[in-house]
């Protein structure tokens, strides 16, 4: 039996007004791993997340998750299997209701997905200890809490339904390093101690490098290279991810400074959508927008530069 | 021979005060930048380091009160009169914003907004030369296409090539001091890159002190200069980036930096700052990073430490473990 657990195939997304956001993306994530999705802004790496949590309809391609394709399911099933897949997003001020309180927000989620009165109470104690909080916590409202305590009760509540996928869009973005730490501490406990598997979206390439068992890199719309984390952090094959890593300040790297902006996803240019800011452009490159091709094992790069190998197996 | 430094911060103090309560802010912040030379003031969301650079320039008009002393090239900035102060603002010293979409007006042409500045700091009193060096200015801050740009206006624009348009209205003035408040953290990292380039190279040409606010470890490691960490309200380590930031002296220096996802540290086991920083306006007593410090002593929280130094052209403010590095 396969250890796939979600498996997103060839999903595209263009919205009303015109924007290319999510071009021909394949991804799959697996029982208890972590993958990352990197980009900068417009790379289409939230809409790439809506679509996997269910909350988008892809144009084209399919979400299927544990063997059951997202598409046509009938609400109950949906909402059967939000129970499954929860999510952390970045901004939890916005995202707790500022009138409930912290356990009335996460026993929300729980009654949602069917849960005993009886236990409700015991277990939001519970989760509230499990990611550092504590009984008085619990009957505080979000305005009293902090940032990163905010953060905690998004993660309980997440994990109130015991899920087997969390997506988090940018969920330490918004924290102070020293608060960020903590809280990647706790996402990394909580996996080896559930197995939950995480899809952790984010800017940031040194957090999602650090979490992260996979990553894929996103320009445009696209996944440009994936590979084991430590391996893209030491050897990218890519251009664009070249010179993300080496933009990334305090890293030490000789920069690679692109010149020019991220091109306009309403009108992307033709072939390469990063050939317009590479710095090993050819006149091939206009082409078309070269497929993922294996550059080493378990490595995927989807550029003409990249020498493809034969991988074994 | 004593030469004027362009920027002389003693003891500067900001307490905002509105009709139910005073909150201090800022406590007694000292450094000096000399021509061509860079300070980062490096810290978390609260420290007080955007609050330091805004007060130096006095933007908070009624509503702080700043104690202490502010000279630029020998010029004491607290106590002048406001239209005094209108002619230095721009034009001795400027300001680059974190969000350049809220520094630009939105119903103005960059051209237009660029060629202002120039004509009431009398730099270009011609409109049509005024307009001519607003083109170059962008030029020089690398729009590929400033005649169009100058035509255009902000939403036009990409975030980078605004940021760019607010640079150059920054330098236009040829300024001696540039103070820069996170001027990349609106912007994406490649796009950073480019912005961060930009204003080294502006630097080096025009010889202007920087004064770079940021929350960016890696930015102020990059971008070099000297380092003032803050926590608090409070300068906790000063000195050269490159030493504080390999070596640091204070504990929250030391745990700022562990807190870094780095290569070869295993997931889950980064070493975090326990707790939170203080809220504004509820600073601890004593030292404010005693709550959170894995060497606290009794004596910690009586006392608010002083700055010493502890070695080479370097201060911090730690008693407990400023004789030695305390990263592991």
């Amino acid at each position: 039996m396969s250890d796939v657990l979600l498996e997103a195939v060839n999903l595209s997304k263009t919205f009303g007004n015109g924007v290319r956001a999510v071009s021909g993306v394949s991804l799959a994530v697996h029982k208890g791993e972590t993958l990352g999705v990197v980009g900068e802004s417009g790379c289409g790496k939230s809409t790439t997340g809506k679509m996997l949590l269910g909350l988008l309809a892809p144009d084209a391609g399919s979400v299927t998750f544990d063997g059951v394709p997202l598409a046509g399911l009938s609400p109950a099933r949906m909402r059967a299997l939000r129970a499954r897949i929860q999510m952390v997003p970045q901004n939890p001020q916005t995202s707790l209701n500022p009138r409930l309180r912290v356990r009335q927000s996460i026993e929300f989620n729980l009654r949602a997905h069917g849960a005993e009165r009886a236990t409700r109470r015991t277990r939001v104690l519970e989760l509230l200890e499990r990611v550092g909080l504590t009984a008085a916590h619990a009957e505080r409202f979000p305005h009293e809490l902090s940032g990163g305590q905010l953060q905690r009760v998004a993660i309980a509540r997440a994990l109130a339904t015991s899920p087997d996928l969390v997506v988090c869009d940018e969920a330490v973005s918004a924290l102070d390093k020293s608060v960020q730490a903590q809280v990647l501490n706790l996402l990394a406990d909580l996996q080896a101690e559930t197995g939950v598997a995480f899809l952790f979206i984010s800017h940031d390439l040194a957090v999602v490098e650090h979490i992260s068992d996979r990553v894929a890199v996103m320009y445009l719309g696209r996944v440009v290279e994936l590979a084991p984390a430590e391996q893209l952090w030491t050897d990218p094959r890519h251009p664009y991810t070249q010179a993300l890593l080496s933009a990334t300040p305090g890293q030490g790297r000789e920069r690679i400074v692109l010149s020019g902006d991220l091109p306009n996803p309403a009108d992307p240019p033709s072939g390469c959508g990063f050939r317009t800011r590479c710095p090993v452009a050819e006149t091939r490159c206009e082409a078309e927008w070269p497929p993922l091709a294996e550059t080493a094992a378990r490595h995927q790069a989807a550029c003409v530069h990249v020498r493809p190998v034969a991988v074994p197996g | 021979m004593s030469v004027i430094p362009p920027l002389e911060v003693r003891d500067l103090t900001t307490t905002f005060v509105s009709r139910r309560r005073r909150t201090e802010v800022v406590h007694e912040v000292s450094f000096t930048i000399g021509r061509g030379q860079t300070m980062m003031l490096l810290g978390e969301s609260g420290s007080g380091k955007s609050v330091t650079a805004r007060s130096i320039m006095r933007l908070y008009g009624s509503s702080a009160e700043l104690g202490g002393s502010v000279r630029l090239a020998g010029q004491e900035l607290l106590g002048l009169a406001e239209p005094r102060l209108r002619a230095v603002r721009g034009g001795q010293i400027s300001l680059v914003p974190q969000d350049p979409t809220g520094a630009l007006d939105p119903l103005r042409r960059i051209g237009s907004q660029l060629a202002e500045v120039l004509a009431v700091h009398g730099v270009e009193r011609v409109k049509t030369a005024a307009h001519r060096r607003a083109e170059e200015l962008l030029a020089m801050v690398g729009i590929p296409d400033p005649k169009r740009v100058a035509q255009s206006y902000p939403h036009e624009l990409s975030g980078g090539m605004r940021q760019r348009a607010v640079i150059a209205i920054a330098v236009s003035c040829d300024p001696q001091v540039l103070i820069a408040d996170e001027p990349t953290t609106a912007l994406d990292v490649t796009v950073q890159a480019q912005i961060l380039e930009l204003l080294a190279d502006l630097q080096q040409r025009f010889g202007m002190a920087v004064l770079m606010v940021t929350h960016d470890v890696g930015v102020a490691a990059d971008f070099g200069g000297r380092v003032g960490v803050m926590y608090a309200g409070r300068l906790v380590e000063e000195g050269p980036a490159g030493a504080v930031l390999s070596a640091p002296r204070h504990p929250y220096t030391a745990g700022l930096l562990e807190s870094l996802p780095a290569p070869g540290v295993a997931r889950g086991s980064l070493r975090s700052i326990v707790g939170a920083p203080p809220s504004v306006g509820a600073f601890p007593a004593g030292c404010a990073f005693a709550p959170r410090c894995p060497h606290t002593r009794p004596a910690c929280t009586d006392d608010d430490p002083p700055l010493v130094t502890v070695a080479e052209d370097r201060v911090a403010a730690c008693p407990v473990v400023n004789a030695e590095a305390v990263m592991a």
